[in-house]
């Protein structure tokens, strides 16, 4: 035996049907901003053994909680950013950025953190409507299977399935959906002016058979 | 040399924007080769 303790980072993974892993002792969630399943802020800390969970209570419970004015903006903010992600508006967006990244100034923008020091801003509780958000987060359906749904819908539609890496996972929770595109910059264009928001990666190397996709590394 | 493009989050999409999709990721796809087989 030994001492180790097994922390699982669960990012947005939180589903119907996975809450931690049964082989972690703690596992985290996050219901940040740009979650799929979101509380615009918090997380949770799912500890296996009782007084673990009874220890971190402990510490959370001497944070200052963060003012309801704050979470007020926060809730302005991001109806504000929602609403830019309806196709039309988003595409006039796009167009009035004139050149500038749009991956760049939208995604500055939805950062749930300032850029600096970031464990002050991790010492604090949540104000009660966000507690109250998170806790019908915890007890409703996740959006996890229709998701999913509308992911085979669109591979089914793809006319070149290797277009489409990953598609065989079985367990796959498709946050993202990456397809590979002969001229990429012309899918992004495309699908820009659709009002879709794609983001592009670096190429990634197809010479290995054995391994059709992989993330570039850097 | 085909490169990765993750499309939007796939959670709220209607299915017409799914077929909008679909179509500019088989428009993108040109008569390239396929750089590997399974």
């Amino acid at each position: 035996m030994n001492a180790a303790c097994l922390v699982e980072d669960g990012a947005q993974a939180w589903s119907d049907t996975f809450r931690g892993s049964p082989h972690a002792d703690v596992s985290l969630f996050s219901f940040g901003p740009i979650k799929t399943s979101t509380a615009l802020g918090g997380g949770v800390v799912a500890c296996r053994d009782p007084a673990l969970t009874a220890r971190v209570a402990e510490v959370l419970a001497v944070y200052a909680p963060m003012p309801d004015a704050w979470y007020r903006r926060r809730l302005a903010k991001y109806a504000g950013l929602k609403a830019a992600t309806r196709p039309e508006i988003y595409a006039a967006l796009v167009q009035r950025l004139s050149g500038r990244d749009p991956d760049a100034v939208i995604g500055g923008s939805a950062r749930g953190f300032a850029a600096t020091a970031l464990i002050p801003q991790l010492r604090r509780a949540p104000p009660g409507r966000l507690s109250f958000l998170l806790s019908r987060r915890l007890a409703g359906r996740t959006v996890a299977e229709a998701r999913r749904g509308n992911a085979a819908d669109l591979l089914a539609r793809l006319r070149r399935q290797e277009a489409a890496p990953g598609r065989r996972a079985r367990a796959h929770a498709r946050w993202l959906t990456p397809v590979m595109a002969v001229d990429p910059d012309r899918l992004i264009r495309d699908l820009r002016r659709a009002g879709l928001t794609p983001r592009a990666e670096r190429p990634v190397s197809a010479s290995s058979p054995a391994v059709p996709f992989r993330r570039p590394s850097g | 040399m085909r490169q990765v493009v993750y499309l939007p989050a796939l959670t709220v999409m209607t299915p017409a924007l799914i077929a909008r999709l679909a179509d500019a990721v088989n428009g993108s796809e040109g008569s390239g080769p396929t750089p590997w087989r399974r």
